[in-house]
């Protein structure tokens, strides 16, 4: 409870406001921008470190820079946080173990979904006269054109 | 005095509520609809004491009556008046004690509408409905009571939270957001209703789509509003983030509007009635377990109160609920059966199909986004984050989807499509969409998403204005009326149809917004020196120097800054719309404000992220964000197409064989 | 039958549902993991704020260390303070202690030294590097760490007593 307080105190920005590190040259600002999206702020409620004004999140993007400077691959940058935070750093849950359910099941859902909506419809059957006569055009227009010769 | 008066009528609309709802359901299971005029005053009676009970609350802030503990809580003496009122629903047993009210308004002037018709199931709705609310005012006179008399007050209090005060937005954002949430307790007690009694005739669909749509515009109201808060007062430069208190608000809005298209197919097809009352259900649920993720203190979230007590009451009625929905569906769903058969899939059908399964899909993903760290953790013990890119990857495609369907779905007709008519009406959208793009991509933009949406944006909007003003044209060259004319005749002939499409050119405006904003947006970053500019895009933004200031409830400094334009005109925002770090009386906290200059195409938006008074340096966070506005400015659209759509049709004769005038087949 | 086995899936998804949300109840959504448990702690060499000269942990590897993350704008920090001086001159010889600000302005922690004096070392973070390095998510946060340089756990709460103190410390001092 007390550490809840402390973050939100934290994440408020009560600490005296510091400015960070200037940004780096246009090309490698972006990927530390990129990189910091995708990277969760310690102090925060669930936002990034690129996104959150909070002065903590300056600091962990400073890391974020500081890496990148010393020429670091995004997954050594990625695996930094994740050494410290598990994989509650990374605003994107990795696409292997327990969260691949995350990814796969709404494409499952989506999947059921199409086979059910096929098979309660019927086939479009383009040769077969259906009983149906096809709308020849909208109906609405037609409503409006009988509506009009009354 | 103030206390016992509030509670007491706390107490009263408690036993007006269950009385309702226990003779609601029984006699209305036994068919006595001799009943209803007992329960429908009862329901009266909830309505008044809740309404007045948040009046005395009302009253009680005001006055600075700090011996009830809620005004203790939230008041404050040095709080401005408008404020004052605000801070009802500014905290947990305000927000609930708000709820009740506005649920008690609700569910009578349902009452009051239909009182004098749809017996056969009037009793069952108002007694579901009653349910519903006899659990709230149970929240009230138990776990969530605001009342506590407090023996030895103080004089002063802490006022709200700091927050709520920094944006006039902050005053109807929430009760917009209630209104579509407690107003989803309508639809429920009629679905509820019509299965109970097993049977749901056209003529009750009538007030259960009426009452969707009442919410639900209610709801995208308080969305976009909070969104707009959020990038307003937040500062971080962004209005969504996908945060599980959003997620709460935008689950029901999807089902919701799911429910709009599945209704046309059950009118026109006498079909999906099952799905379709499913949906209206898992609205009412839905917002359920929204209020549930704000309060319980389970979710992480900026926008959450504090922790409470009031989770696990919950959680049981949400169980309730849920299990309730289910064997409801079980045991009476055979009773609503389908009277025709779907056409193939392409046909206007098929593409409502299709919409409904979209729109479940978006459901779904934010739902198994937002509970996914609950089962890691509880299953696994495994912490894990599910933020804005996992959402935007999956239910940004899916958007595009329903993007697609919109342009599709009116060209289509009921049944079976002649593929050549489909394809004779394709074309001049479809050209103009491919035109939109080719241009785009010539003015410079790139990025298949954006384009994507840019080009389908397009497509759509032909389609929906040609749906909108043929039938005008066609006025016009038969029967030589003038434009206003026909196209008032024409509209007014449909209103469901014509409010519909108006609405689907307020969601195509939003959609390019979002699209837009977040692809072509710049940020920069850097402190800056009185009279130094950074460049941002094609503007540049001066540093004018620190500026401090006070109101009665806070002090604040301000970096003063002025924005150029690249044809060189100055924007200023000085003072009180400048950038600024807000210090409230009673909090220790300070709250930034960014500032945003506003033009119709794009914000340009600058938050102070620190600021040194001796060297007189300010730091900045700073966007273009494009197009952004049009998000908010949609809402004008929203309203107006709703408004259209709900507008009451003269009352006819009831020799009309068609139940509705505007039931017109098509009609979406 | 089919009807059945339906509403029998709907309930049991409806109930794990349910069941979720309820297992959140006990945990605090706030808490933020911590995985530098067994792992070397980060070697840091920064400037002492109470005298002259700069810090370096290396040269304190071998023994066990305390180190205290801490602000002076942080209440709950300045009420655990009594005790950590307590612990610091009771521990003499058998742990050191070391105490980093961050998040917080040199000028503001200077004057506040000046008014409570420091009982053992304190040393300025000014762009909370450390704290980035040992992944500090709050204040008042209390690393121990052992005589093999291995961190062996961390304490997010402030020190209310020297018996909570003496519990915590227990583990690196064997």
């Amino acid at each position: 409870m007390i550490a809840l307080v402390l973050s939100l105190v934290l994440s408020q920005g009560y600490a005296p406001a510091r400015q960070g590190q200037d940004p780096l040259d246009h090309d490698r600002e972006m990927r530390v921008q990129a990189i910091g999206k995708q990277l969760r702020c310690a102090v925060c409620q669930g936002v990034s470190i690129a996104d959150s004004p909070a002065s903590m999140a300056r600091a962990q993007l400073d890391k974020v820079r500081e890496l990148v400077a010393e020429g670091k691959s995004e997954q050594e940058i990625y695996d930094y946080f994740v050494e410290r935070y598990g994989e509650w750093a990374l605003m994107e849950p990795k696409k292997t173990g327990v969260t691949l359910g995350l990814w796969l099941a709404p494409v499952l859902l989506l999947v059921l979904g199409v086979l059910l909506i096929i098979s309660s419809t019927k086939k479009p059957a383009p040769a077969a006269p259906t009983t149906e006569a096809p709308a020849a055009e909208d109906d609405y227009l037609a409503k409006v054109r009988a509506d009009l010769e009354k | 005095m103030n206390s016992t008066l509030g509670y007491g009528l706390i107490l009263i609309g408690l036993l007006c509520a269950a009385f309702a709802a226990i003779v609601g359901i029984t006699t209305g299971l036994m068919r006595k609809e001799s009943a209803l005029p007992l329960v429908q005053k009862a329901i009266y009676g909830f309505a008044a004491s809740m309404i007045g009970a948040n009046l005395v609350m009302v009253y009680a802030l005001l006055t600075h009556d700090f011996s009830v503990k809620y005004v203790a809580q939230v008041g404050s003496r040095s709080t401005p008046t408008v404020y004052t009122i605000v801070s009802l629903w500014s905290a947990l047993e305000g927000s609930i004690l708000f709820w009740g009210a506005i649920m008690g308004a609700y569910i009578f002037a349902f009452a009051w509408t239909y009182r004098k018709e749809h017996g056969r199931y009037m009793q069952l709705s108002l007694g579901v409905m009653a349910a519903v609310a006899t659990f709230f005012a149970f929240l009230i006179a138990g776990p969530a009571n605001p009342w506590t008399h407090i023996p030895n007050p103080l004089s002063d209090g802490p006022g709200p939270n700091p927050l709520l005060q920094n944006h006039p937005l902050m005053i109807i954002h929430p009760p917009m957001l209630y209104l579509g949430y407690v107003g989803m307790t309508i639809p429920f007690g009629i679905a509820a209703g019509a299965l109970l009694r097993g049977e749901l005739g056209d003529a009750w669909l009538v007030p259960l789509r009426k009452w969707t749509l009442v919410p639900w515009i209610f709801l995208s109201i308080g969305i976009i509003l909070g969104s707009w808060w959020a990038y307003a007062v937040l500062g971080w430069g962004g209005y969504w983030a996908w945060d599980p208190v959003e997620n709460a608000s935008f689950m029901p809005w999807l089902t919701a509007t799911a429910f709009m298209h599945s209704t046309m197919v059950l009118e026109k097809k006498k079909s999906l009635k099952l799905w379709t009352i499913a949906l209206a259900l898992a609205s009412f649920i839905l917002t359920i377990v929204g209020t549930f993720m704000t309060r319980s203190g389970v979710f992480n979230s900026v926008h959450a109160f504090t922790q409470s007590d009031i989770g696990p009451t919950f959680l049981v009625f949400i169980g309730v609920l849920l299990v309730f929905s289910v064997l409801l569906l079980a045991v009476r769903g055979h009773m609503l059966v389908a009277e025709s058969q779907l056409g193939s899939i392409a046909s206007r059908e098929g593409s409502i199909l299709l919409n409904n399964l979209v729109f479940a899909a978006i459901t779904f993903v934010v739902l198994l986004g937002t509970l996914y760290p609950l089962i890691t953790e509880g299953l696994f013990d495994k912490k894990i984050t599910v933020g804005e890119p996992y959402f935007n990857q999956m239910a940004l495609p899916l958007s595009v989807a329903t993007l697609f369907l919109m342009g599709v779905g009116p060209m289509l007709p009921w049944g079976v499509a002649d593929p050549k008519v489909v394809q004779r009406q394709a074309i001049i959208p479809g050209v103009i969409g491919l035109l939109v793009v080719g241009a785009c991509v010539l003015a410079g933009f790139r990025g298949w998403m954006p384009l994507t949406v840019f080009g389908l944006a397009g497509f759509v909007t032909v389609v929906t204005l040609r749906e909108l003003f043929l039938p005008a044209q066609q006025r016009m060259t038969e029967q030589k009326e003038a434009l206003f004319t026909a196209v008032f005749v024409s509209a007014s002939r449909a209103r469901r149809r014509f409010g519909g499409y108006v609405v689907h050119l307020g969601i195509v405006a939003i959609m390019v917004a979002v699209a837009a904003s977040s692809a072509y947006k710049v940020h920069n970053t850097g402190s800056l020196g009185v009279g130094q500019t950074m460049q941002i895009g094609e503007y540049k933004v001066r540093f004018d120097g620190l500026e401090k200031g006070k109101e009665p409830h806070r002090e604040w400094i301000a970096a003063n800054i002025t924005v150029i334009s690249p044809n060189g005109s100055e924007s200023v925002s000085h003072g009180s719309n400048a950038p600024r770090m807000n210090f409230y009386e009673r909090s220790n906290d300070p709250v930034g404000s960014p500032s945003v200059t506003e033009m119709i195409v794009r914000d340009v938006y600058v938050s102070l992220l620190s600021y040194d008074p001796k060297a007189n340096t300010a730091s900045f966070n700073m966007w273009v964000f494009p197009m952004v506005g049009w998000i908010w400015y949609a809402i004008p659209l929203l309203v107006l197409g709703t408004l259209i759509a709900l507008w009451p049709q003269r009352k006819q004769k009831v020799t009309a064989v068609e139940p509705e005038a505007d039931a017109v087949p098509g009609a979406p | 039958m089919k009807r059945i086995v339906a509403v029998i899936a709907a309930l049991s998804v409806v109930l794990f549902v349910v069941y979720v949300m309820a297992s959140g109840f006990g945990n605090d959504p706030h808490a933020v993991p911590f995985m530098m448990k067994g792992k070397p702690a980060p070697l840091f060499s920064i400037k002492r704020l109470d005298q002259e000269g700069t810090i370096n942990l290396k040269d304190y590897l071998g023994q066990p260390v305390v180190l205290n993350f801490w602000a002076t704008w942080c209440g709950p920090c300045k009420m655990e303070q009594p005790v950590l001086d307590w612990a610091a001159n009771a521990y003499r010889g058998k742990a050191v202690f070391i105490g980093i600000v961050f998040e917080d302005t040199e000028q503001n922690t200077r004057s506040f030294l000046q008014q409570t004096g420091a009982a053992y070392p304190q040393v300025f973070d000014p762009k909370s590097t450390v704290a980035v390095d040992y992944a500090v998510s709050g204040v008042p946060e209390t690393y121990f760490i052992n005589r093999q340089g291995i961190i062996v756990k961390k304490y997010i709460y402030p020190f209310g007593s020297p018996d909570e103190f003496n519990d915590q410390i227990r583990e690196i001092l064997e």
